[in-house]
């Protein structure tokens, strides 16, 4: 146990807690993770597939989950509460409260006997009270730590009756009753909270205690393969497969008590839906919903496809309550749609979206520590420090400080692990992870393409950890399209941030900015990249080796012809607004009626996805407008209004000061037209009143999609992979937000997808603490085997450069082949290929498919004979 | 003892997708017959000539390739590669005078535990109604 102020400790041992630890303890920081529960993992491992992929996601974490348990620089805690917080960032004391597991990690061979024999069955909360489990038990095969617990609470032996049946059926002896509560004392340089969320049963849902109204959660366990139906979709009354399924959204959020979006909901629903679909073709589904949020990368094309491809149905309502059938399960629907008229549907099974809020052992220990926090108990972060607390040296990330999706919570995990390292860089851990090692040091330095804020912030979390970085721009200044912006969405002045973050990075000692450049060249693999920059006023190149690649080109403001933009000079766009805002506010005030037209290029058949970012700017501006003279009349023209999270707050407000917000569909746009003086009218129907109304306001501002910069040149270049919109493709969707498939290059801000600045910063943040992970090695290693080749043996005869998928295979001056360790991914192509055997994967020098092949035909032949 | 003839049967799975086939099967408790021996390798284009033949010597009845569906390899060819080595060895099995159904090569994705069970169990069918290899040494005549 290391006890100096060089370590970090992680609260919470879910997805963004597991994230914070292995990018710290990769980057050869000490970490200890608390867990509350006896396993790690959270909420992940109860679900069955994610969107928009569709995938298993344990299956995809399970590597990470092993990694954080075995870790040389992690120390997992599991069955630990945080008690107390005392000191100041760099050196904090906490105390720690270990409850017993009563089972011997070291000992337990996870053979089951004991919950086998163990008399006491209660409702297994893995399972959301579906299932049994006994009073000793594993969540699931693959929990991690890999070692069953007993559960104090229902264990017979604790009760009166003093049973001991699982003691004495244990062949290992790895029970032990009399284990005691431990408290530890930890002394730590930084402290990361990643506590997550609870589902919110609010009190007016009273219909949950039908049996088959469940909740979201519960759906997930009913349709997972390991749940306890064994994935067979079943409603829990009668175990009978539905005919007809209805989700009824925003159930705990949006409401007067949660007046924010829980943001993952929509989503979720959806894919609950499609996948229902998929496994019963002939199944009703339908989805009750106020407004449709799908604003990530590829969620619009998500519910495009549940809709088109699917089936899927999607009614805008309001659901008012749910009754019993008299005589059967199923549940009557009484809803409102959106001219509110009524109308009542049976459903056989009704499923419950819950929403998302702080978990509330959390809150309770956030608020003794003197942590501030907002109306709804989120964590209070800035916009410009997207993981830091009211508390120096305490960082947040996950869905502690508002409700979010898997990406961003990991994306802020990043975060958290880069700035709670820059806090205690000086003490870095001595002990590192021992990898395989190629011998070769890695170039300590980082290249950041684009000089916008995600740049500028993943340079300064470079240099400040003391690597040198290089930041290219292809302009003749820094700061790219957030010099246009004036304020975020909670109101932070954009402006003299940029400008202080501007001022940081020309005057870093270990920035090197280049202006007006492009990469023409680059070439390379992680820790030992070289790329050649042109600098376009002069004939003159540069080249840099560098260990890590960031891309941050960020993307553009659409140019539209659309609503008179460019013909009329009352028709503005959302940045020409902001700049109005600051340089003519009497213009604007003498303005009596706005339109706001949103969805200005996005979510239409040629660009299928939204723009996030356009709903909350809108939101932002009007009310600006709004507090500049409180007599103007605001009309916001919206498709779904997407304020997720924590944007809730504006649309209430705005909705409270009197904006009018009218609904259009795509089939029915708004009608923009001109008299011969230059005059607006605007011609839109209105769903609630059912006929045209017709607007003349004095000014149009049109929130125009965003659209990716010219990426392709860039992919070319570092060979890296783009999405049908233009976009970068990361590693995974939904796992690996920052990263590319190929080791050392990153990517973060807009050129991933449309963002706000918050998370933009916290992208480009998670880039850099993935960076370091790279950068901070010895020596540069390769995560897998590498094959090699005995130079006595090849006939040089090429075949292994020729076949290798990786392109690893070089061939030397001598023209004898090389095996490029960092490219070589391990396949084992080249080793079978080879003609005259003479090349061999390390650690498998004895064929060990041969070995294995013999091991298990052996004692079978005797078993047959 | 001499029971019913039970084949044993290598299958030889690239790490990828097959193999979570494999893992989603035994995590879901599917069925499939124990004959199938499964042998995880880096890719299935890592599985040599050498190493389907002296499977099928060392007393192996049959062999079968998982390799991840066609387009889908990591490695962008390795399936391929191994579709034709299995073509090249069916026909050195036809000169040997070795059943060429012995050995077969499938392409599975990464969700396909059922599909997975279903396919071992056809597999160990085959072999079952070709009886054992004719290669196979019987210890109870030396």
């Amino acid at each position: 146990m290391f006890s100096d102020f060089g370590s970090i400790l992680v609260v919470g041992g879910g997805i963004a807690g597991i994230q914070a630890c292995l990018d710290l303890a990769d980057s050869g920081y000490f970490v200890y993770l608390i867990e509350k529960s006896a396993f790690i993992g959270g909420k992940i491992a109860q679900l069955d597939k994610t969107y928009p992929v569709n995938d298993c996601p344990f299956c995809i974490r399970y590597n990470e989950h092993m990694e954080c348990a075995s870790h040389t620089n992690i120390e997992l805690l599991t069955l630990s509460e945080v008690k107390d917080i005392k000191g100041s960032s760099g050196s904090f004391k906490v105390t720690i409260a270990q409850h017993p597991r009563y089972v011997d990690i070291e000992k337990c061979t996870v053979c089951g006997l004991c919950a086998e024999t163990c008399p006491e069955e209660v409702n297994d909360e893995f399972n959301e009270g579906l299932g049994k489990r006994k009073a000793v038990y594993l969540e699931y095969p693959e929990a991690v730590p890999n070692s069953y617990v007993i559960d104090r609470k229902n264990c017979l032996h604790f009760a009166e009756e003093g049973c001991s049946i699982c003691r004495e059926a244990c062949n290992e002896n790895a029970i032990d009753f009399d284990k005691k509560e431990k408290n530890i004392t930890l002394n730590v340089g930084s402290v990361i909270l990643a506590t997550g969320f609870d589902s919110v049963v609010p009190s007016y849902c009273e219909y949950i205690k039908f049996p088959n109204v469940i909740t979201s959660m519960e759906y997930e366990r009913i349709h997972s393969l390991n749940g306890p139906y064994g994935g067979h979709l079943i409603r829990p009354s009668d175990r009978k497969e539905p005919k007809n399924i209805a989700w009824l959204q925003c159930i705990g959020s949006r409401d007067m008590k949660h007046n924010y979006c829980s943001t993952v909901c929509c989503m979720y629903a959806v894919k609950q839906a499609i996948l229902a679909k998929r496994s019963n073709r002939k199944l009703n589904t339908t989805i009750f919903f106020m407004d449709m949020r799908v604003c990530g990368k590829d969620y619009e094309r998500y519910y495009n496809r549940a809709k088109d491809e699917d089936d899927v149905r999607f009614v805008r309502s309001r659901v008012h309550n749910v009754f019993p059938v008299d005589g059967t399960d199923n549940l009557l629907i009484r809803y409102a749609d959106e001219q509110g008229k009524i109308f009542e549907e049976i459903y056989d099974m009704v499923v419950l979206s819950l929403g998302l809020e702080p978990s509330q052992d959390a809150v309770k220990l956030v608020r003794d520590l003197g942590i501030s926090l907002d109306k709804n108990n989120f964590v209070e972060t800035s916009s410009f420090a997207p993981v830091n607390t009211s508390i120096p040296g305490i960082y947040v990330c996950g869905a502690l400080n508002a409700p979010k999706d898997i990406p961003e919570s990991i994306t802020e995990a990043g975060a958290a692990a880069c700035a709670s390292s820059l806090n205690i860089a000086a003490y870095k851990a001595a002990s590192r992870e021992p990898l395989e090692e190629t011998g070769q040091k890695p170039a300590s330095t980082g290249l950041i393409v684009g000089g916008g804020v995600t740049g500028m912030v993943s340079c300064l979390c470079l240099a400040d950890q003391g690597y040198k970085a290089y930041l290219v721009e292809k302009t003749d200044k820094l700061g790219g399209h957030a010099l246009k912006l004036r304020k975020t969405f909670n109101g932070e002045d954009v402006t003299s941030y940029v400008k202080e973050l501007i001022d940081k990075v020309e005057n870093h000692p270990l920035i090197d900015v280049c202006l007006n450049s492009e990469v023409k060249h680059t070439d390379g693999y992680a820790g030992n990249f070289s790329t050649r920059i042109a600098i376009s006023s002069s004939t003159k190149t540069k080249n840099i080796r560098h260990g890590v690649t960031i891309i941050s080109t960020g993307a553009n403001p659409l140019r539209t012809d659309e609503y008179l933009y460019g013909k009329n000079s009352s028709v503005l766009s959302w940045f020409q607004l902001d700049k109005m805002l600051s340089e003519e506010p009497n213009t604007i005030k003498k303005a009596n009626a706005w339109v706001f037209i949103l969805c200005v290029g996005s979510r239409e058949p040629e660009r299928p996805y939204c723009s996030k970012i356009c709903c909350s700017s809108a939101l932002r501006n009007v009310l600006e407008l709004k507090k500049l003279n409180p007599d103007m009349e605001i009309y916001v023209l919206y498709r779904d209004m997407r304020t997720s999270g924590l944007i809730e707050y504006l649309y209430t407000e705005a909705r409270d000061k009197g904006i009018v917000f009218i609904r259009y569909k795509l089939d029915g746009k708004p009608e923009v037209d001109e008299d011969q003086y230059g005059r607006l009218k605007v011609r839109i129907l209105d769903n609630i009143l059912g006929e045209h109304i017709i607007i003349q306001p004095d000014f149009i501002i049109l929130q125009t999609a965003i659209v990716p910069g010219n990426n392709e040149n860039l992919a070319k270049l570092f060979k890296l992979p783009v999405n049908q919109d233009g976009f970068f493709s990361e590693a995974h969707k939904k796992f690996k937000p920052v990263e590319f498939s190929a080791k050392g290059i990153y990517f973060a801000g807009l050129a991933h997808y449309p963002k706000p600045i918050d998370e933009t910063i916290s992208q480009a943040q998670a880039a850099a603490a993935k960076a370091v992970t790279v950068l901070s090695k010895e020596y540069i290693t390769t995560g897998n085997e590498v094959a090699s080749i005995d130079l006595k043996l090849c006939a040089a005869c090429l075949t292994c450069a020729r076949i290798c998928p990786s392109g690893a295979v070089i061939i030397n001056a001598i023209g004898k082949p090389y095996v490029e360790p960092a490219k070589c991914r391990g396949c084992g192509i080249c080793v079978v290929e080879c003609p005259t055997k003479a090349i061999i994967l390390e650690h498998f020098k004895n064929d060990p498919i041969l070995t294995e092949c013999e091991a298990f035909l052996e004692p079978f032949t005797d078993y047959v004979q | 003892m001499k029971g019913k003839f039970e084949p044993l049967i290598i299958a030889f799975c690239c790490n990828y997708c097959p193999s979570c086939s494999v893992d989603l099967a035994e995590s879901a408790k599917l069925q499939y017959p124990p004959n199938i021996r499964i042998i995880k390798v880096p890719c299935i284009g890592a599985v040599g000539t050498i190493h389907i033949l002296k499977a099928l010597e060392n007393g192996a009845d049959g062999v079968c390739l998982m390799g991840c569906l066609e387009g889908n390899c990591e490695y962008s060819t390795g399936n391929f590669r191994a579709r034709k080595r299995v073509q090249y060895v069916k026909k050195l099995l036809g000169k040997l005078s070795i059943e060429k159904e012995r050995l077969e090569i499938y392409n599975l994705s990464a969700a396909e535990a059922h599909r997975f069970c279903k396919l071992a169990g056809e597999v160990t069918e085959t072999v079952r109604t070709l009886g054992p290899i004719p290669l196979k040494i019987d210890n109870s005549k030396i």
